[in-house]
């Protein structure tokens, strides 16, 4: 078989410089009676030329145009970064455990670190995690190992998935969930009742989590929220799935988050269903010997070059065992290249005018969808997501499907995850969103408020 | 081909230092450019009025252009060792060809360009990759079904224990205790630890296996159960699995697998058929997809009748002619954003699709063969602790090397100026100064005497002539990194 690049005489010769006759010598180990009688139900072999054949039209680009954002938004990647992947060096390494023969690697990653960390504000960051949810799970981890305490304060206008992971993670440990509620027409978090929360849980709170921008891409007013927090002392954890969101607004760090972590989502290959993408985590020098994950630190080598290696590993698993900061033993370092290879595309000027390219399209739609009739809100702060309020589910199930045939996918219906929000369409639109798009979709809604 | 060595300078005709990236800026320059007429930047900053900061002032982005980004990072990819250039024989890591097939695959619009949240209809390609992945994984396991949620080993192994703890819930039970044998991989006790369950270890015995009567003395129903590699860290097939299974089942416990060396028995054997009742799989060892430098991998976890109604969400079922989502009402939940890391199980089930079902069986026999073949070859050269049969891979040590002073550490290296990359050291911890050998089935019969003959001259050149081995590498840029130093004065970034 082409995988195994040996032919069949010289297995027969491996075999016998071994003065064994037949493979199934080597098997003598496993009992009879645990050895597979009957056949795995997977198909027969595939050459190459019937699965590309097979897989053809596969290659043409989804036939819908989609305005789904909600957490996971796609962003303009540069052909070049793209390529520089397909290079055998990044992709088909191990871990660099021997730091002599990954040097590129290393740097990348200290690239990498060095970049989220600053676009995050603090000053430190990790070589990555596998996605947001489970950064902020081990942003709560870490400010319970550091204060001990137990209650959780998180708003349920953070991204549903992420805050149905930590429920998930929660669950057996002791620390308890208290969800902050949000204002059905603002869609910002009720400050008043997050203040009652401090106040009932005051020697307790382990942690405060807020989104930014919130799951309805809202930016939320942080520095009430950090007043609140900071008066009693409470840590901190700010969440971003939308990256590009923080290049027009202060930095995170700066407005005194403990920890923050976010999803490279959009920035780090195609959106692939969800799949692989690059969880962030960034904190403060205070935090260093609790960060979880993999960590690349810059050093020297015997002659005094400077080189990087991974390092701080007595906080990992393969050293304190059970008595690791977290189980976790790798990161998405694949990820974690094509976004510092992204990042470093945009550039710092790049970057700052991508953010404010997002929240230009999104007024545009805004200006456009108020202009046919729609009552969409003035006096929010907005990144790239725009709320249309059908008043009632039917009415927003029939708009969207008229939408479906004309091959759009007008956005996101909020019901999906808040049945209090029914009749609520969620509409993102990015750097990715064209004139000709936009006009479209506008199109369809201009149909549905004209009653057809 | 027997005999001969490489050496691994001067093949290469120029390789240049590269700085960190913000030796090339060029003020205001960067690598990305839109024309849309539409923006107007001014309008943007005042939409978001005081809420507006210009991170002009803190952010440090690079500002190159893209042949100097292209340069940079080219360059640096050009120092790191990689699988299509050598071999990695790494133990229990099973670092096999990535096949490029499944990079084309992977690549193809209609995966790439699907967003996880559009309607179930549009996203059918997709859903449909998800829930052949899960059967067949489940089929080539022995398992009732599989979840792919999980990103990584250590994360299934979450997942893994995560069920076991509803189930006792569910039960109304409390057990406190949990076995771990101790050749186990350490993300086992650090997962065990987060449920708060107590590690016990369990020792092997002389033959490098689980001691099964320890595991019966100290099964007792407060023992969650006990989390079992098979073959073990060792290589070496656990026979009395199902004795053990049988002991921690009659005690109401569970079984938990930890599937890192599933190369050794597909098509052969199925952990879900001696007893396994959760298991997770790394897609990025036995089913190839491509390790990336450290990540991103899926641990997809398989489990038994007794478990399977626990498994993380979302799972893939179908019907009609349609895939959709069908979530069991008793699943421990979500595990993580979204559905998993598609973009690997699209190269996983490429893989599978290529070998088929009588690929299987071929890819364990080469791989306990090609390890086997370098047993052969080495054992009169490095101690060998553990007399009796090895799989897949070869755990031997520097016992013989340190009578001259050379260490594990040394040999590996060493091993670095003849341009292969050194076998996992120091694990398992059950054998002092271990060297742990997995070639795996691509590795051909000339890569294979390759590998062997290097670690054969590096055990004479430990005799000889040891400090050329204490003072290797030799032949790379770097030599002997200040790990020490790296941790006392960190530095993570290139500001602080």
């Amino acid at each position: 078989m082409h995988f195994f690049n040996t032919q069949k005489e010289e297995i027969q010769l491996l075999l016998s410089k071994m003065d064994k006759t037949s493979v199934d010598e080597l098997f003598r180990s496993i009992p009879g009676s645990m050895v597979l009688k009957h056949r795995i139900d997977i198909p027969d072999a595939s050459d190459e030329l019937t699965l590309k054949r097979d897989l053809q039209n596969y290659s043409a680009p989804s036939e819908f145009r989609n305005f789904i954002g909600a957490g996971s938004v796609e962003h303009f990647i540069p052909e070049w970064v793209s390529q520089q992947l397909i290079r055998a060096e990044w992709y088909t390494p191990y871990t660099p455990y021997q730091p002599e023969v990954s040097q590129g690697n290393l740097q990348a990653i200290f690239e990498f670190q060095t970049l989220t960390a600053n676009l995050l504000g603090q000053p430190l960051a990790n070589s990555s995690m596998y996605d947001g949810a489970t950064s902020l799970v081990e942003a709560i981890l870490l400010a319970h190992r550091v204060n001990k305490k137990h209650t959780v304060l998180i708003p349920n206008n953070i991204h549903p998935h992420y805050l149905e992971t930590v429920k998930t993670y929660l669950e057996h440990t002791n620390l308890e969930i208290k969800i902050i509620d949000f204002d059905r027409t603002k869609k910002n978090i009720n400050i008043n009742q997050l203040c009652n929360l401090i106040d009932e849980h005051n020697d307790d709170i382990c942690c405060a989590v807020l989104q930014v921008p919130n799951f309805f891409g809202l930016y939320e007013d942080i520095d009430t929220f950090q007043h609140v927090a900071k008066q009693k002392n409470i840590f901190t954890i700010s969440v971003t799935t939308d990256i590009s969101a923080l290049s027009v607004i202060k930095p995170l760090g700066h407005l005194g988050f403990d920890v923050s972590v976010a999803d490279g989502i959009g920035f780090c290959g195609p959106l692939s269903m969800g799949g692989p993408s690059v969880g962030i985590f960034a904190t403060t020098k205070n935090y260093l010997r609790q960060l979880p994950g993999r960590i690349v630190g810059q050093t020297v080598d015997k002659n005094n070059n400077v080189g990087y290696v991974l390092t701080l590993s007595t906080r990992e698993q393969h050293i304190r065992r059970e008595n690791a900061t977290s189980n976790i033993c790798t990161n998405h370092n694949l990820m974690a290249l094509a976004l510092v290879m992204t990042l470093t595309a945009y550039g710092k000027k790049g970057f700052i005018e991508l953010g404010l390219r997002n929240v230009s399209k999104a007024n545009i739609l805004r200006k456009k969808l108020r202009s046919i009739g729609f009552n969409i809100s003035s006096d929010e702060h907005f990144y790239n997501e725009t709320i249309v309020d059908f008043g009632c589910e039917t009415k927003l199930d029939q708009f969207f499907e008229h939408a479906m045939n004309e091959k759009i996918i007008p956005g996101l219906k909020l019901s999906t995850f808040y049945p209090n929000l029914k009749g609520m369409l969620m509409v993102c639109t990015s750097e990715m969103h064209t004139q000709e798009d936009i006009d479209s979709l506008i199109k369809i809604f201009s149909r549905s408020i004209n009653g057809k | 081909m027997e005999n001969k060595i490489f050496r691994s300078i001067g093949n290469k005709g120029i390789e240049l230092d590269e700085p960190i990236i913000f030796a090339r800026n060029q003020k205001n320059m960067n690598a990305v450019e839109f024309f849309d007429a539409s923006f107007d930047a001014r309008e943007a900053k005042n939409i978001l009025g005081n809420l507006y900061y210009d991170r002009n002032n803190d952010l440090a982005f690079p500002e190159v252009s893209e042949q100097e980004a292209v340069r940079h990072f080219t360059r640096l990819s050009q120092k790191n060792f990689c699988g299509d250039v050598m071999s990695y024989p790494l133990g229990s890591c099973s670092m096999k060809y990535n096949p490029k097939i499944n990079e084309w695959a992977a690549r193809l619009s209609q995966f790439t360009s699907l967003h996880p949240l559009m309607p179930e209809q549009t996203l059918q390609h997709g859903l449909k990759v998800c829930y052949e992945m899960q059967k067949w994984l489940s089929q080539i396991a022995g398992f009732v079904n599989t979840s792919l949620a999980p990103s990584a080993g250590a994360h299934g192994e979450f997942a893994g224990l995560c069920m076991m703890a509803k189930a006792l819930k569910v039960r109304g039970e409390k057990r406190t205790t949990i076995m771990v044998p101790s050749s186990a991989h350490g993300t086992n006790p650090a997962t065990a630890a987060f449920f708060g369950w107590r590690v016990i270890t369990i020792p092997i015995n002389d033959k490098g296996r689980i001691n099964v009567s320890l595991v019966k003395e100290t099964m007792n129903e407060d023992c969650v159960g006990i989390m079992i590699t098979n073959p073990n860290t060792l290589g070496i097939f656990e026979s009395e699995h199902q004795d053990i299974a049988d002991i921690v089942h009659n005690k109401g416990g569970f079984v938990y697998g930890d599937g890192a060396n599933l190369n050794a028995l597909l098509g052969i054997v199925r952990p879900g058929d001696i007893g396994v009742d959760v298991m997770h799989f790394n897609l990025h060892k036995t089913f190839t997809t491509p390790h990336g430098g450290g990540g991103p991998g899926c641990g997809a976890v398989g489990a038994s009748k007794l478990l399977a109604q626990f498994l993380p969400s979302p799972l893939i079922n179908f019907q009609n002619g349609n895939y959709f989502v069908d979530n069991n009402p008793s699943s421990i939940g979500r595990i993580r954003s979204y559905f998993n890391n598609f973009g690997l199980l699209v190269r996983a089930w490429v893989y599978l699709k290529t070998i088929g079902h009588d690929g299987l069986k071929n890819v364990s026999q080469k791989a306990v063969i090609n390890a086997n073949y370098l047993r052969h070859k080495l054992k009169d050269y490095y101690h060998l602790p553990y007399e009796n049969d090895c799989l897949h891979e070869v755990v031997l040590s520097d016992k013989w090397q340190q009578e001259y002073g050379v260490s594990a550490l040394d040999i590996s290296k060493r091993l670095i100026d003849y341009g292969v990359h050194p076998p996992t050291m120091y694990f398992p911890l059950v054998v002092k100064g271990a060297l742990m050998i997995e070639p795996t089935e691509t590795e051909s019969f000339y890569d294979l005497d390759y590998l062997a003959n290097a670690l054969i001259k590096v055990a004479m050149e430990a005799k000889e002539n040891p400090s050329l081995v204490k003072n290797a590498p030799h032949n790379t840029r770097l030599a002997r990194i200040d790990e020490v130093k790296a941790a006392r004065e960190p530095k993570l970034t290139a500001f602080y």
